[in-house]
């Protein structure tokens, strides 16, 4: 019994301290309140399940957020294999031609990235996680997640720098 | 590392904490400015990335219906049954609880709703208080905290304020049918005052060392 109020009192803390963030991650995810508010419930109802899983306290924010993003894509009937392709595929959605992004809100170029490119953006500025443990949720190499993270970082500068100077959106190097 | 290295290195993360990036970021001003515009833009892609509001009581709902869930339904059931038969027997020989009194068991027995959240503007609670057809006064108060609650059976509003007095509670509930059971209560460490407007309940809810009377007058100052 003191075993459960402990975990009851520590689930709380938890929930609370990262509700927020867990949810901006499931509707990037989602692109829809409801259904992000619907994943999110269903993943935190998961890890309650197995809230003792977890030995590593520090390993639990990353815990949380690959319940929630397995049960997005649990949830959307996709399998890992599906819902990532090849990654010069994915790659090459990201806007990064000359001019048709100017004027844009940044949001709303961040509507635009693929899912396999806004995951380790929202993961990294959202989470506060290294690109190591960005690798760890998705699955993949650390050289991928920071490809993913450079190319999404690099559109949105270009399109940041274009937006300030009205200069025309360039391909550029990290010069 | 080089020059093109570490540019490389702070695209993926602007924050990664090797001391060889430190140090070269140290040393060349082109790079330090380079990784001060890449934290610029992190700051205003965060923004953009967080600026959908999150729903109201999004935390108690989660902790809630996770662990409401997470039981079996068979438990669940049977959990029911026992409290249903629970509620009869009282309700069958001294009729059914008031409104009041299951707003105070409510504030006892939600701690949680103590917590303190820092950012929730006047603007959230007005509007949440406004889809039950109550008004909130302009006051100076700090909002600590705001949660939509159940209490007997229907949806109400649960916010906590910083008051001179300290910690005060606010419960909103659409009320019964019926006038005001009592318009005070005092159990354990916490007293209500209570307050019915139409078909809204209105109670405030402090420590057991403040005055009725104060409660009220601050109710009053709170509420349109």
């Amino acid at each position: 019994m003191r075993f459960i109020g402990r975990t009851t009192g520590h689930f709380d803390q938890v929930v609370r301290a990262y509700s927020g963030e867990l949810f901006h991650f499931a509707l990037w995810l989602c692109r829809d309140r409801h259904r992000a508010e619907d994943v999110l419930q269903e993943a935190l109802t998961r890890a309650w399940r197995r809230w003792g899983d977890v030995k590593d306290e520090a390993a639990r924010k990353s815990w949380l957020y690959t319940i929630v993003r397995n049960e997005f894509y649990r949830e959307a009937g996709k399998s890992r294999r599906q819902e990532v392709p090849m990654d010069d595929e994915v790659l090459a959605q990201i806007p990064d031609e000359r001019d048709f992004t100017r004027g844009l809100e940044v949001r709303q170029l961040l509507m635009s990235f693929p899912a396999a490119v806004i995951e380790p953006l929202v993961l990294q500025n959202v989470g506060g996680m290294t690109c190591e443990e960005v690798a760890a949720v998705l699955g993949i190499t650390v050289g991928a997640a920071m490809t993913r993270i450079s190319r999404a970082r690099s559109a949105l500068r270009r399109h940041c720098r274009a937006s300030e100077t009205g200069a025309p959106i360039a391909e550029e190097s990290t010069r | 590392m080089t020059e093109l290295e570490a540019r490389r290195l702070l695209m993926a993360d602007p924050r990664h904490p090797s001391p060889e990036l430190r140090e070269q970021i140290a040393r060349q001003p082109a790079l330090a400015e380079f990784h001060d515009e890449l934290l610029d833009l992190d700051r205003r892609t965060h923004a953009a990335l967080t600026e959908a509001p999150l729903p109201h009581g999004l935390a108690d709902r989660l902790v809630l219906g996770s662990r409401y869930r997470a039981v079996p339904k068979a438990r669940l059931a049977i959990a029911a049954a026992i409290a249903a038969v629970a509620i009869m027997i009282p309700w069958h020989f001294a009729g059914p609880p008031s409104d009041e009194l299951a707003m105070l068991d409510h504030v006892r027995d939600s701690r949680w709703e103590l917590l303190d959240n820092p950012g929730v503007s006047q603007g959230i609670v007005r509007a949440s208080l406004a889809e039950l057809g109550v008004g909130l006064a302009n006051s100076s108060y700090r909002i600590r905290h705001l949660g939509h609650c159940v209490v007997a059976g229907r949806q109400g509003r649960h916010f906590t304020i910083d008051s001179p007095q300290g910690v005060i509670s606010f419960v909103i509930l659409p009320a019964s049918i019926g006038s005001l059971a009592k318009d005070s209560l005092h159990e354990g460490d916490t007293v209500g005052v209570f307050e019915k407007r139409g078909d809204i309940l209105l109670g405030a809810f402090g420590s057991s060392a403040m005055e009725g009377a104060a409660l009220r007058r601050l109710m009053k100052s709170v509420f349109i």
